[in-house]
């Protein structure tokens, strides 16, 4: 999937040709602008919705000013423990996610046996939806709750190890020669030389990762209505209390974005010379 | 000899100034090159001094801050015109700007059919002619991408020709290759040049490259970059490979390693004093 | 040749090789082996999911059927029709904001603001928004397929080299000619990995719409198998729709590859 840093591939080349500045001040407008055109995005977003709001056939659409009304309304305690309830579900499925699928991305990418004999049947789940497991995963687990973070881990689980493997396998070999040249020891190859290499793969991964456990953590919450944001916004369209819905989209789309915004800084600390 | 194809070139005081996050950068001081119609002429100079910010302002890739350019005596560049890259000031780029998602045939046929110069039949017919005449018959289905470094590199200076450009910018275009490939490479630029003497403007940093192909080389300094001195070859042409170790190719050999070496001395210089900042 | 040296060299053949086919078939005979088992011996919570025979019987009395064939007519129309749009609207758009500054600052921060909102949270606003099932399912498909291919797009018109802008200029193309020579063909293999990541994520939006707001299709059979207490149909579910999925995926590689020849990594996403 591609990983667009708008900003800096925009200042980038653009591949339009070149022109040159004489003044230094237009650097500066250059960021002004940019960020000038996000603010002017939003107000454009606002605009259309509050015009397709007024449209006679969006009766059940509430305005802007409808939904802002909704969101001061809403109970911020209760708000906030949702919130609370569907982050901490998909951090406890996104590490333990983690926690297997790095090792086992480890071992597969080492070893073509263990890919041949443990990964290919797993793989072979990949192309079945997580959101197709709901009702297996109902069945199976005792409750709600594990349901939803067993739906988080499996969505997660899949990005992690192949960018691990990716990550792993795709070492350059001059590195490992040159390690081997130095008298390093298999062990001390992989610590200092694949696996730093690999981080940076890894962690793209993880960003794949934390934006799909979202996804699942929402889906099982609509589904399970026992908590959480997803169950909110699903209870709001029952209820047919429409602006709250808005509220909880835009609460899960912010929640969203930050985590993968932690996940990137985290990137950023750990993978320092990138 | 036929009659020259190429224009003269005459760059005069050429300045060029960046801008960038860290403030200003001076990349050209005061350029001056004349180029007559038809000669070969080579700029050499250590690495960063700004040779390829000079080729980029005469082909109309950037804009200059200084001076002009003027081809044939008609102003192409200077402070305030607009960039008109085109196919009178034709590029061959240092890694290769053949279109990777065209065969051969499409890529020298693109200049003259979409200029509408040329019929697709017609410009697929000189092309073809063109690549037989090089040797470089049978490939013209495949793509760039299934072709040697050489054969890429022939192409791409078909691809230019065919447009008969007033001058043929040429920028590092042999630095990929290895030494014997290189070699090749020089006969066959020699060879074509000794059929049509075009203007040619060449950027190179191999000193005895410069020598062998050039009618006149000129140094440039260390940035920001002046024309320090020009030096007119004077080699019976064509040359061959064993001129390599005639006293008069020597001779001219000292005469520019001289002058280069000193600036790249102060390239180095200036590099680590940057690093340490 | 003693067993011990003959054991050794096959252990020593065998870890030089890259892959074994053999293992893969292994594998998957111990995996149904390990379902039926511990299904059989209702070990922990196992016994409450269908066994493998159980599916089998289920998918025979069921793959026959109209229902089924309805079914996947069904999903597969509202995927195609859905990655259809995406596709002609997205690829065209991708390609204005990759190549045109000016396009980019202001159409793409209003994408970047939606795009974290996954399809599944679009749910209730698409059944507002479109009152009619098959539109509102379509629609969420749409929001899956959409954004990839949209910044998959804009990455492979980034990703051009500006060499290639600057011969094409020295070549004499005008604006259009840029557009329509090195734009589109540079931006080619990307777009195609959009298109197939896009349909990929299709799917799994289809099946989240299906099940919560369907009333036909395989996500929604799923969803009634399972409230009709009809365990062993959601497997053949699952299975028909990775199967489908996955297909159509590769069929768009397959179909990318025979477009874009000269590229020769043309691979997964």
């Amino acid at each position: 999937m591609a990983k667009v840093a708008h900003s800096r591939l925009a200042t980038a080349r653009h591949g339009a040709g070149t022109t040159s500045y004489s003044v230094p001040a237009i650097l500066a407008v250059g960021q002004l602008r940019t960020a000038g055109a996000q603010l002017l995005a939003v107000v454009f977003l606002i605009l259309v919705w509050w015009f397709v709001s007024t449209l006679p056939s969006a009766i059940h659409i509430p305005s802007p000013a409808e939904a802002a009304r909704s969101a001061v309304q809403l109970e911020p305690d209760v708000f906030l423990k949702d919130a609370l309830l569907s982050t901490w579900r998909v951090t406890f499925g996104f590490i333990i996610a983690a926690v297997i699928a790095i090792p086992l991305g480890v071992t597969i990418g080492y070893s073509p046996l263990v890919r041949d004999l443990i990964f290919f049947p797993i793989e072979l789940f990949r192309p079945i939806p997580p959101i197709a497991w709901i009702p297996l995963a109902i069945l199976f687990f005792p409750g709600a709750e594990w349901m939803i973070v067993f739906l988080t881990f499996y969505g997660a689980f899949f990005p992690i190890v192949y960018n691990t493997v990716v990550g792993v396998s795709g070492i350059r070999s001059n590195y490992i020669r040159a390690a081997k040249s130095l008298g390093a020891s298999e062990w001390t190859i992989f610590w200092d030389v694949v696996l730093p290499a690999a981080l940076p793969t890894i962690f793209t991964g993880l960003y794949i990762a934390i934006s799909v456990a979202w996804l699942m953590v929402v889906a099982g919450e609509m589904i399970a209505n026992q908590g959480g944001i997803g169950a909110m916004t699903w209870q709001a369209y029952q209820t047919t209390q429409y602006p709250r819905i808005f509220v909880g989209m835009a609460a899960i789309g912010v929640l969203g974005y930050l985590s993968s915004l932690a996940v990137r800084l985290i990137a950023r600390i750990i993978v320092r010379w990138e | 000899m036929s009659a020259t194809v190429g224009s003269a070139l005459s760059i005069q005081h050429v300045g060029k100034i960046y801008m960038s996050r860290e403030g200003w950068t001076e990349a050209l001081d005061d350029c001056s090159l004349d180029i007559r119609a038809g000669e070969f002429s080579v700029l050499v100079g250590p690495s960063g001094c700004g040779k390829t910010t000079l080729l980029n302002i005469v082909a109309g890739f950037d804009n200059l801050t200084k001076g002009q350019v003027s081809l044939d005596r008609q102003v192409i560049a200077a402070t305030g015109t607009a960039l008109q890259p085109g196919p009178d000031r034709l590029v061959v780029f240092q890694h290769g700007g053949l279109f990777p998602w065209m065969t051969v045939i499409d890529n020298v046929c693109y200049g003259p059919t979409i200029q509408g110069k040329m019929s697709a039949s017609e410009a697929r017919d000189v092309a073809l002619n063109m690549l037989t005449g090089v040797g470089l018959s049978d490939i013209e289905n495949m793509f760039p991408g299934d072709l040697s470094g050489g054969m890429r590199r022939r192409v791409e200076i078909i691809r230019a020709l065919i447009n008969r450009p007033k001058v043929l910018l040429m920028d590092e275009p042999f630095r990929a290759l290895d030494a014997l490939t290189k070699s090749v490479m020089h006969e066959f630029l020699l060879r074509l040049y000794d059929q049509e003497p075009y203007t040619i403007f060449f950027i190179t940093h191999d000193l005895i490259e410069a020598i062998y192909l050039g009618d006149a080389v000129s140094v440039m300094t260390t940035r920001p970059g002046r024309i320090k001195c020009v030096v007119d070859i004077e080699l019976a042409r064509p040359g061959s490979h064993r001129e390599l170790t005639t006293p008069k190719f020597l001779k001219y050999k000292a005469q520019i390693t001289d002058a280069v070496h000193a600036e790249a001395v102060k390239a180095f210089v200036a590099g680590e004093r940057e690093l340490a900042r | 040749m003693t067993p011990f040296l003959a054991v050794r060299q096959i252990i020593v053949r065998a870890k030089s090789r890259q892959s074994y086919p053999a293992l893969r078939v292994l594998s998957i005979v111990l995996l149904i082996a390990t379902w039926a088992l511990l299904v059989q011996f209702q070990v922990y919570r196992f016994g409450f999911i269908p066994s493998p025979s159980s599916v089998v019987r289920a998918a025979a009395a069921y793959l026959p059927k109209k229902d089924f064939l309805f079914d996947v007519v069904a999903s597969v129309y509202r995927v195609l029709a859905a990655w259809g749009i995406s596709a002609v609207i997205g690829i065209p758009l991708g390609l204005l904001i990759g190549w045109k500054r000016w396009f980019s600052d202001l159409t793409f921060p209003i994408i970047e603001l939606l795009r974290p909102i996954p399809p599944i949270a679009w749910i209730p606003a698409g059944i507002l928004f479109f009152p009619q099932i098959e539109l509102s399912v379509i629609f969420i498909c749409f929001i899956g397929s959409f954004f990839p291919i949209v910044l998959n797009t804009i990455a492979g018109v980034r990703q051009i080299d500006q060499t290639y802008f600057r011969a094409a200029k020295c070549l004499g193309a005008n604006d259009q000619q840029i557009f329509r020579d090195v734009v589109v063909r540079g931006a080619a293999p990307s777009i195609l990995i959009g298109l197939a990541v896009g349909m990929g994520i299709n799917w799994m939006a289809l099946v989240a719409a299906e099940m919560i707001a369907g009333e036909h299709g395989l996500g929604y059979m799923i969803w009634e198998s399972y409230s009709l207490a009809r365990y062993p149909r959601i497997v053949v579910g699952m299975i028909v729709i990775g199967t489908l999925g996955a297909s159509m995926s590769a069929m768009i590689r397959l179909i990318g590859r025979k477009l874009v020849p000269w590229q020769k990594s043309l691979i997964h996403a």
